[in-house]
C-alpha cells in the first residue's frame, strides 16, 4: 500500500511535469514563429520630394497569416543634430495610403534623414498585440 | 523543480505566448511541491530540493531569458518591471515551500 501510493505520487509529479513542459514549448515555438513573422514584415515608403511638395505611398506587406491592422503612421524628418524638421503623420484605414504634404522650405537648407514609424495591431492565433513597425522609407 | 521553477519565470514574462494561462502554472508548481514533500523522509531534505531546484531553477532563467529577449528587436516585447518578478519568485518559493511542507505532513 506504502509503495502504491508513492508510485501514484510520482505519477502526479511527473503528470505535472509533462503538462509544464508541454506549455513552455509552445510558448517557445509561438514566441520565435511570432517574431519572425513581425521582422518578415515588409512596411515601405516611397516619397518624391519636390520643391512644394512631398508625395508619397506607404504600403504594408503582412506575412502569410498574420492580420495586421495600421492606426496610423509618422514620418519624421531630422536635421543631424536631431532636431525635427518636418513631421508627417495620419491615421491609416487600409493596408497602404498615399499623401501628399507640403515642403518646408529649411528641409532644402540643411542635411536630413528620414525616420518612420507605424503602429499597427496584429493578430496571429491567440496573440494579439499593438505594437511600433519601423517603416523603411526610400526618397527620391 | 528547477524546470518548473524556470518555466513559471517565462510564464512571467512571454506569459501571452502560451497555451495555459498564469494560474493554471502556479497550481501545477503547488502539485509538484506537495508531490516532493510526500516522497521525502525527512522536511529538511524536502526544504533542501526545493531551494537548491528554485536557485537553479533563477540562475537558469537569467540567462535564459535574456538570451530569448536579446534576439528581438526592443520595441516588439513588452517587458514587466523588475520589482514585480521579484515578488512574484518570493511569492512562489513561498508557496512552494508551504505546499511541499503540507505534503511532508499529510503523508502516512
Amino acid at each position: 500500500m506504502r509503495v502504491k501510493s508513492q508510485r501514484t505520487w510520482k505519477i502526479l509529479f511527473l503528470l505535472c511535469a509533462g503538462l509544464v513542459c508541454l506549455n513552455y514549448l509552445t510558448g517557445i515555438i509561438a514566441y520565435r514563429v511570432y517574431i519572425s513573422k513581425l521582422t518578415q514584415t515588409k512596411v515601405t515608403a516611397n516619397l518624391t520630394i519636390s520643391r512644394q511638395d512631398i508625395k508619397g505611398k506607404i504600403t504594408i506587406q503582412p506575412p502569410k497569416n498574420l492580420t495586421v491592422t495600421p492606426v496610423d503612421y509618422q514620418i519624421y524628418f531630422y536635421d543631424n543634430r536631431g532636431n525635427t524638421i518636418q513631421i508627417i503623420a495620419d491615421s491609416m484605414d487600409g493596408l497602404s495610403k498615399s499623401f501628399s504634404a507640403k515642403t518646408r522650405p529649411s528641409l532644402f537648407e540643411q542635411e536630413w534623414h528620414v525616420e518612420g514609424y507605424t503602429n499597427v495591431k496584429v493578430h496571429w492565433f491567440w496573440i494579439s498585440a499593438q505594437i511600433s513597425l519601423p517603416v523603411e522609407v526610400i526618397s527620391r | 523543480m528547477s524546470f518548473l521553477f524556470h518555466s513559471v519565470v517565462f510564464e512571467l514574462i512571454l506569459g501571452s505566448f502560451s497555451i495555459f494561462p498564469s494560474y493554471v502554472l502556479w497550481i501545477l508548481v503547488l502539485i509538484a511541491s506537495w508531490c516532493v514533500g510526500k516522497s521525502f523522509e525527512s522536511f529538511g531534505r524536502t526544504l533542501f530540493v526545493i531551494t537548491t531546484a528554485f536557485i537553479i531553477g533563477g540562475i537558469a532563467s537569467y540567462f535564459l531569458m535574456s538570451y530569448y529577449i536579446r534576439e528581438t528587436p526592443s520595441p516588439l516585447v513588452q517587458m514587466f518591471t523588475l520589482k514585480m518578478i521579484s515578488v512574484s519568485l518570493l511569492t512562489l518559493f513561498t508557496l512552494s515551500a508551504v505546499a511541499s511542507f503540507f505534503g511532508y505532513m499529510f503523508r502516512r
